[in-house]
């Protein structure tokens, strides 16, 4: 174990007295509670945190929040690993297990840190000028450019993790929680508005943490107070570790909270992670700013950071970065943390200014001891896997070179400000327009499409005293937008900081016939000679620049390199910044982990089962089961050594051999009711249902208004004004849409109403020859005798006890019945059935079985109602009223409908009277043709009949004409080809005597 | 006919072989949320003809209650409640009615006084009513419905149908306080409490014995 060599001496808010132990590439460390792994890694003085994308250079830490380009981790092991965590958000926990990205065989030592000395084979866009040929082989090229430049790994086995999905509503959504949030928070809070407050960091603070002084007092005090305050509220909700990523139309903000990413277990009731969907009224978005780096020779080496994270480093977890450290600076902030970092144990060597005159802090650098080098720049950072001094040059007069004499200052830290680059990102996704600050250097939000302010650093308002007041007006403001006009509330005074002001210097010269690489973009291994080569290849336009060059892609999405990489290309075409434009922000402004998005939508809750009132029963009996849009529906019951055809081949037969029962509750019910009803009915149907009486149940056939059929089902006539409608299983939704389209818009005058009461009833098939004889054994008040009870009968009985609905009707082709019954009493209904039919062996059956038998009996379902299909295709034509109007009527006589090689329902059996008909097959006159091969129909159902062998239907050009000829059905999925005899649809029955014995 | 004796049905509700009483999820102290089935209780669906505020009255009358005419609003008296569900449409509870007979007879009752002005459907038995009650009841339906369920836009027996797991769900609000009553269809109604009783897991549920 090391020991933290790089500790300050006290300070930080890490707490001492909590050691965490961890591990970073195998090897043990010891950080405290309160560290990030970076942090922790840096106490430690490791400072080799990473190999870059392309080049595979050594690479350190950057910075200390999202903007991190290179200290990319592989955290946690098997199935709860995740790559491409940014080091210094990843919380410290025990028993944390990290591992440096894109390095083999070791971070230390990397094979393919060669492609640093072949650079110049690498230029941007190398791939698509290298690889272009011959274009069958990029399949392969892509594989091995992939493999070489990965980005950690995603686990192989299922996610053991838990998420959640949270929706929130609120009056004042505030984004941050610095001092400007804080700020807007209490305005808004106190103003008595509901407001939520969030921060991506564990605590509460923001830059604060780094040191500041409100009121007079440290500005953690005042933090500290404000949470309390806010804590107090009931209107007022506080979340920590939560990333607004994604900022949509209406006010609806998409974030991500890591509830469980910090611990070292979690079990199964502490989530991962929670996404949460919130729709706001008004949004402060205080996200603060990102430093800017310098752009200059070897600007990658470890050891080069932002000022301001070697700052949060030293003040928020008292962690030294260095130990001397030279600071490259073009504005002020950068002298107040040199001057700050004094006490931490980090000696400052020197400061570089290209100002030719320094700035406000210069005199106070300089008397306290500090050299300071105004009109210089560092040209070229010194060491090999760390930084061990630096190459300093003076500016000429007008910034263009660099003249005199190079000057080496050793150190082992080069701390670089570039100016701060407001984090305009939610303001830009909520389609905000941004203008250029001139003053700047930088993009601040403009104009506003949507409901939202930014205030802060994130608006451009560095000064401190500034920030709080925007903060504050702004959450007052929002809260009385919102409707709530309370008392806001006095803002906090606090010192003035130093000036954010740069004084831009893009590119660092170089002195002639000095090559260096300096690193626009770090992630992405993107050099300033690459943007000259963007432009030398004419890609003008910034989005062209970034997919051309990479510049700005990546988990950093160009945080720290966006404004460099544009300004420099503005340079080069002699244009002004804000001519070039940036790049679009698009949402999540962090990567947001696909099972946060999916949360607790898995495994059994994929996607709803729904479940039949007989569901339990079908379990406990063994049946099992096969889907059928949500329904879960029992396909079959398999007996010991059965396998779903022999059991479905039993069932089949004992049903009509003897009896079943089937349960068919899936099947859509819709109750019709009104004075208009039976019109209603006679125009949804093609068939006529004026004379239908009550006490009978008729088929129908419903065409789409283009004149396909849609779908067929029974219609009863409960009473004079109601009747009852039945759906197949999986049309039960659409008719039920249709039905209400229908009455609400196209028929508004008719006095009808349609509900659904496909729950409230489970319906069960009784069928067989002897189904009569077990239904008498159980109805008590019904004579169901083919005489009393006649074939489309129905009436209202009870049933084992129960009051249900009784029908005579027959989807098997055999005497059979169905039966209502409320869903609460269908098992009780379901048991007695099966007891009543010991005597004839009565078997339950599933959907399988149920399916044969309809084939047998060539009845329609889901493949011949494709859509395709017309009444007439199907057999129905003599159904199809000419005295009344109904859906679909008009264009059913189109051309296309009535044309004479239309394809028509027919029967196929195999020539062979033994291959099985291939599912999906097509039926073709030549199955060695040469393709196109002309298609004359297709097999639309396929099955084994224990009666008849294999059998099938199909649809077939001029089919009904066609009985008795041979065809072949082929298969292109199963290449499968069985010559087949086209026949009538009906094989069992076809008078259809049995269903009226 | 036969003369054939039955044992009395049994009435099994959709989420029965998944219902158990006492204390789950995540341990605390107490639990947090509590859900309980809300059976047996009669639930019809009323739809009147567009205008005809004479039958709104009537059907009050023979239900027992006056009918709210505010969309997403409900009334509750004497174990009797009414959701304005959709326009012209309601959703009636009953917690008095023991029997499926007596709720037919009650739908009976309802369709007589409506006549032809209107469409009666006792669904009793095709809706699995649950009622989530507790200081946390707020949390977990905030996880399933993207409706604010806040007081202050959710007021006191307010009501609302929406999707929640990826099923539709009609809900009410209790009178002014933490419970929450929810319609979903049968079918969906075992899904939907596996849905519910993991979003209450975190809080530590309690599930009360069904009843009313």
């Amino acid at each position: 174990m090391s020991t933290q060599s790089h500790r300050t001496a006290t300070g930080g808010l890490v707490d001492r007295t909590k050691p965490i132990n961890f591990t970073f590439d195998s090897q043990s460390y010891q950080g405290f509670q309160g560290d990030s792994l970076a942090s922790a890694l840096l106490a430690n003085g490791v400072r080799l945190f990473g190999r870059s994308f392309k080049y595979h250079r050594p690479r350190g830490l950057v910075s200390a929040g999202s903007e991190e380009p290179n200290a990319l981790m592989q955290v946690g092991i098997g199935a709860y690993t995740e790559p491409n965590l940014r080091a210094p958000q990843v919380e410290l926990y025990d028993g944390l297990v990290a591992e440096s990205q894109n390095r083999w065989p070791s971070l230390s030592f990397d094979v393919g840190e060669i492609n640093n000395k072949m650079s110049r084979l690498f230029p941007a866009g190398f791939y698509y000028k290298t690889f272009m040929w011959p274009a069958k082989m990029w399949m392969t090229y892509e594989h091995v450019i992939r493999n070489a430049a990965g980005l950690g790994r995603s686990p192989m086995e299922d996610d053991p993790d838990t998420y959640e999905h949270h929706h929130a509503h609120t009056d004042v959504l505030v984004v941050g929680g610095g001092a400007a949030g804080l700020s807007a928070a209490l305005a808004a809070g106190r103003s008595g508005a509901r407001v939520m407050l969030v921060t991506e960091s564990p605590e509460w603070g923001g830059r604060l943490k780094d040191g500041a002084t409100i009121d007079g007092e440290p500005g953690l005090q005042w933090v500290q107070a404000a949470i309390a305050e806010l804590s107090g509220m009931d209107n007022v909700t506080l979340k920590v570790r939560t990333m607004v990523g994604c900022y949509y139309d209406h006010n609806m903000l998409v974030m991500l909270e890591k509830s469980g990413d910090h611990l070292t277990k979690r079990d199964h009731y502490t989530p991962r992670q929670r996404l949460w969907q919130v729709r706001a009224k008004r949004v402060v978005i205080a996200a603060g700013a990102i430093e800017r780096p310098l752009v200059f020779g070897n600007n990658d080496k470890p050891g080069v950071m932002l000022m301001s994270a070697v700052r949060t480093y030293a003040k928020r977890f008292g962690a030294k970065a260095g130990s001397n450290a030279i600071v490259f600076a073009n504005n002020d902030t950068a002298y107040q943390s040199a001057l700050d970092l004094k006490d931490d144990g980090i000696a400052i060597q020197a400061i570089v200014d290209p100002r030719a005159d320094g700035g406000a802090l210069t005199q106070a650098a300089i008397e306290a001891g500090i050299e300071v080098l105004t009109g210089h720049v560092i040209i070229n950072a010194k060491g090999g896997k760390t930084v061990t001094g630096a190459e300093i040059m003076a500016l000429n007069a007008d910034a263009s070179g660099v003249t005199g004499e190079i000057r080496i200052i050793k150190g082992d830290l080069i701390c670089v400000s570039g100016g701060w680059t407001p984090s305009v990102h939610l303001h830009s996704q909520a389609k905000g327009k941004t203008i250029f600050d001139d003053a700047l250097t930088t993009f601040v939000p403009g104009a506003t499409m949507q409901a939202h302010v930014s205030v802060g650093a994130c608006n451009g308002t560095f000064v401190l005293s500034a920030a709080l007041a925007e903060g504050a007006k702004a959450g007052a403001e929002a809260a009385s937008k919102a409707g709530h006009s309370g008392k806001a509330g006095s803002v906090p005074s606090a010192e003035d900081g130093p000036s954010v002001t740069p004084f831009p210097v893009w590119d660092v010269p170089l002195p002639p016939h000095v090559h260096l690489k300096r690193f626009v973009d770090l992630q992405n291994d993107v050099t300033a000679d690459d943007v000259a080569l963007a432009h030398r290849e004419n890609y003008l336009s910034v989005e062209h620049l970034k997919r051309y060059t990479t510049l700005g892609m990546g988990t950093d999405q160009g945080r720290t390199s966006n404004i460099n990489g544009l300004a420099i290309m503005a340079q080069l075409r002699g244009v002004a910044i804000p001519d070039v434009g940036h790049t679009t922000f698009r949402p999540p402004f962090q990567a947001i982990s696909l099972g946060a998005i999916t949360g607790p939508s898995v495994g059994d809750h994929f996607e709803p089962i729904r479940r039949t009132g007989l569901h339990d029963w079908h379990v406990k009996n063994g049946g099992k089961f096969t889907t059928a849009g949500l329904w879960h529906r029992a396909d079959y019951y398999p007996q010991a050594g059965e396998n779903k055809l022999t059991a479905s081949l039993r069932e089949a037969k004992a049903v009509r051999a003897s009896v079943g029962i089937c349960d068919v509750s899936s099947l859509g019910k819709i109750d019709v009711q009104g004075p208009d009803a039976a019109e209603f009915i006679n125009r949804l149907y093609v068939n006529g249902f004026a004379k239908l009486p009550v006490g009978k149940a008729r088929y129908g056939v419903m065409l789409r208004e283009d004149g396909h059929v849609m779908d067929d089902g029974t219609v009863t006539r409960l009473a004079e004004n109601r009747y009852v409608v039945t759906t197949t299983t999986a049309n039960a939704g659409p008719v039920m849409t249709h039905m209400e389209y229908h009455s609400q818009v196209v028929w508004p005058e008719l006095d009808v109403h349609v509900v659904s009461v496909t729950e409230e009833w489970s319906a069960i098939a009784i069928a067989g020859p002897n189904s009569r004889k077990l239904l008498q054994k159980v109805v008590t008040d019904l004579d169901i005798s083919n005489e009393g009870f006649a074939f489309m009968a129905y009436a209202s009985c009870t049933i084992a006890g129960v009051i249900g609905r009784m029908f005579r009707i027959s989807f098997s082709g055999e005497l059979a019945f169905e039966v209502a019954i409320p869903a609460d009493k269908a098992v009780s209904v379901w048991e007695a059935l099966m007891i009543a039919g010991q005597e004839y062996n009565c078997i339950p059956y599933g959907a399988e079985a149920l399916g044969i038998m309809r084939i047998e009996k060539g009845h329609v379902v889901g493949g011949e109602l494709n859509g395709r299909t017309t009444a007439t295709d199907l057999g129905f034509e003599k159904m199809i009223s000419s005295k009344k109007e109904f859906i679909g009527r008009f264009m059913l006589g189109r051309e296309g409908l009535v044309a004479a090689d239309r394809m028509q329902l027919v029967g196929l059996k195999p020539i062979d009277g033994t291959s099985e008909v291939p599912r999906g097959a097509q039926l073709v006159a030549n199955p060695q043709a040469l393709c196109p091969v002309d298609m004359e129909g297709e097999v639309t159902s396929n099955c084994i009949s224990p009666h008849v062998g294999p059998i099938g239907l199909g649809i077939l050009r001029q089919g009904r004409d066609r009985h008795g000829e041979k065809i072949f059905a082929h298969s292109p999925v199963t290449n499968q080809t069985v010559e087949v005899e086209i026949c009538h649809p009906h094989f069992i029955d076809p008078e259809g005597d049995r269903v009226r014995a | 006919m036969p003369e054939q004796t039955f044992p009395a049905p049994e009435r099994r509700s959709g989420i029965v072989s998944h219902y158990k009483t006492g204390i789950h999820g995540a341990a605390t102290d107490q639990p947090s949320v509590t859900l309980q089935e809300r059976r047996p209780l009669a639930v019809f669906h009323l739809a009147i003809r567009d205008g005809a505020d004479g039958v709104v009255k009537k059907a009050g009358k023979a239900f027992g209650l006056d009918l709210p005419t505010t969309a997403s609003t409900s009334v509750s008296m004497g174990g009797r409640t009414a959701l304005a569900i959709a326009p012209n449409t309601w959703l009636l509870t009953n917690n008095n009615v023991a029997h499926e007979a007596d709720s037919g007879a009650q739908a009976d009752e309802l369709a007589a006084a409506v006549g032809d002005g209107g469409a009666v459907n006792d669904v009793s038995q095709g809706r699995c009513v649950l009622r989530v009650d507790g200081p946390n009841s707020r949390d977990v339906l905030g996880k399933l419905s993207p409706l604010d369920v806040h007081p202050s836009a959710f007021g006191a027996d307010a009501c609302a149908t929406t999707q929640m797991a990826h099923v539709a769900v009609t809900y009410r609000r209790v009178g002014d306080g933490n419970a929450f009553d929810l319609f979903v269809s049968r079918g969906f109604s075992q899904h939907f409490w596996e849905a519910l009783t993991h979003a209450a897991g975190e809080y530590g549920y309690q599930v009360l014995d069904a009843g009313l």
